[in-house]
């Protein structure tokens, strides 16, 4: 079995390759003389995971948050589901679709944005996420125990059925039977 | 004596419900009395599949033997419970509900009862894993380890080699210098089809743009759908990111033969069939090294710990266009195809039965 590490910086294990037959070393040499080379053309500059945690975001914002009232009919879960994917904010990267100026703008902007985040907007946003955190998990768990309780409510109806039918079989053998 | 097995929802292409009728087809051959049944038999590819329900008169007959397969939280897992015949519990193992947390309320809440619940399925006389993953987490659920098994996957390939491929399917994507990459599976969040997207954008607009990520399986999550179709759009591969549902017998070998890479980002599995069906079809594997899938693959294919793109799309290309390391890859992956011979798994069945008190006669139909 052999690992590696492409990125040169950390000795993190990237790649695993299990099969002794297998030129390991001359696979990953390869590999990396192609990263870097590719690199040095200004390739793989974009951060990919930023980019998905944006479009997750943004894909699931477009949402009615106007409060309901209870006994509109809005399922409890959905509200929960909605509160679930909504806790984590983020900082959304700026972006202009200016032609020419458009990287000048953005290049502004996020220089702008790095300054003013990092010094002010950053540790309110970690308090918010905190605060959102813990409520979400405490809706969760109270919903869960509510779903429990109802249940064992639902089991206990039918258990007073039921006894409710033994009760009156009984009585009716009683007044069969003349006792 | 009798050998029941149950399921929750029995379907077509579902590898719980393959695993139930390759059992099934095994001890009929070997002369054995059997039945299926299943919560929702309404897609179940055998026809001799019952309702749940039909179960209930065995559930006394203390000679008979009930397979359960755990894959989901089911009302019907309460039978299991009250049966007083032998019991085995086959766990395929139940995603994490943390995954479908921020997309569907009511997968995760099922999720979680069927993980919750698991420790309440091991009064039995045997608790089986589809593989040694899974096996490990019935130890963890409580169950002794002496009272534990594997029996992995019969790999389908009688659907295969009965099927003839789509030709039009096939020539569909199967087009003159595209390289296509493949992956087989539901599209759910453990499976991680963003990461898949990702990996595949660094490939197709660093280093091989023309290509194609063919994603086949069924789509069921409208907010994890949305968010995989507009990553597709913001990363600029819309057009070369290919969802085709899921997918007949016949048009999945048409995609599986006209496949140059298979490519897994899963973060949870508890085996992946679609790794032997890809070993099979002699299609080189990249695969994600988190939970049963380093055990599925053994020494074969080439394992991915970190989501380091560049190197990932890299090592993609040489897979996928350098000969001598393709067939290298797939010659190991034939040798892994091996294990999972339907004789050796045929084997690990008899000595599960065994292990239960059910002695298989001779195949009786000469296999």
């Amino acid at each position: 079995m052999a690992t590696f590490s492409t990125s040169g910086q950390e000795p993190a294990e990237i790649i695993e390759i299990r099969d002794p037959e297998v030129d390991v070393d001359a696979l990953m040499a390869k590999v990396r003389e192609n990263v870097a080379r590719r690199r040095a053309e200004g390739a793989y500059s974009e951060d990919l995971d930023a980019i998905a945690d944006e479009v997750r975001a943004a894909s699931m914002a477009e949402r009615d948050f106007t409060p309901g009232v209870a006994g509109d009919g809005r399922d409890v879960a959905a509200t929960l589901a909605e509160l679930n994917a909504h806790w984590m904010v983020r900082e959304v990267p700026f972006a202009s679709n200016v032609p020419v100026f458009g990287p000048a703008i953005v290049a502004v902007r996020n220089a702008w944005n790095w300054m003013s985040t990092k010094w002010y907007v950053r540790p309110i946003i970690q308090q918010q996420v905190g605060f959102n955190a813990l409520a979400v998990r405490a809706l969760n768990e109270s919903v869960a125990i509510q779903q429990d309780i109802a249940e064992k409510v639902r089991q206990l109806q039918a258990e007073v059925v039921l006894l409710r039918e033994e009760i009156e079989r009984s009585q009716a053998i009683d007044t069969d039977t003349g006792d | 004596m009798r050998i029941h097995q149950m399921g929750s929802v029995l379907s077509v292409g579902d590898a719980v419900t393959n695993h139930i009728v390759e059992i099934d087809r095994r001890l009929r051959a070997w002369g054995l009395t059997t039945a299926i049944y299943g919560a929702d038999i309404t897609a179940a590819p055998d026809a001799s599949a019952r309702p749940d329900t039909d179960y209930v008169p065995f559930l006394e007959d203390v000679d008979d033997l009930l397979i359960y397969h755990y894959s989901a939280y089911c009302e019907n897992q309460a039978l299991f419970q009250r049966s007083r015949n032998r019991k085995v519990l086959l766990y395929h193992n139940v995603t994490p509900p943390e995954y479908f947390r921020p997309y569907d309320p009511v997968y995760e809440t099922l999720c979680r009862r069927g993980r919750e619940q698991l420790s309440g399925m091991l009064a039995c006389e045997l608790a089986v894993g589809a593989s040694d993953y899974n096996r490990r987490e019935l130890v963890t659920a409580g169950c002794p380890a002496e009272k534990t098994a594997v029996l992995p996957y019969f790999l389908g390939v009688d659907d295969f080699q009965h099927s003839p491929r789509n030709e039009a399917y096939f020539r569909k994507f199967k087009t003159s210098g595209i390289s296509n990459i493949l992956f087989v599976g539901k599209v759910a969040p453990n499976k991680a089809f963003e990461d898949l997207i990702k990996i595949f954008s660094a490939y197709h607009r660093h280093v091989n743009p023309a290509s194609r990520l063919i994603l086949v399986g069924a789509r069921f999550l409208p907010r994890y759908d949305r968010f995989l179709d507009e990553l597709a759009v913001r990363l600029g591969v819309s057009d070369a990111v290919v969802f085709t549902d899921r997918l007949r017998v016949r048009e999945l070998r048409a995609v599986y033969e006209a496949a140059d890479l298979f490519l897994c980002a899963s973060r949870h599995e508890g085996f992946c069939v679609p790794l032997m069906e890809a070993m099979y079809f002699h299609v080189p594997l990249l695969a994600r090294a988190e939970t049963a899938v380093p055990e599925t693959l053994g020494a074969a294919g080439v394992l991915f710990h970190e989501l380091d793109y560049p190197s990932l799309a890299e090592l993609m290309d040489l897979l996928i266009r350098d000969r001598a390391v393709r067939q290298r890859v797939v010659l190991a992956q034939d040798a892994r195809l091996a294990d999972f011979a339907p004789a050796r798994v045929e084997a690990q069945l008899r000595a599960v039965l065994e292990m239960v008190g059910v002695t298989a006669p001779a195949d009786t139909e000469g296999k």
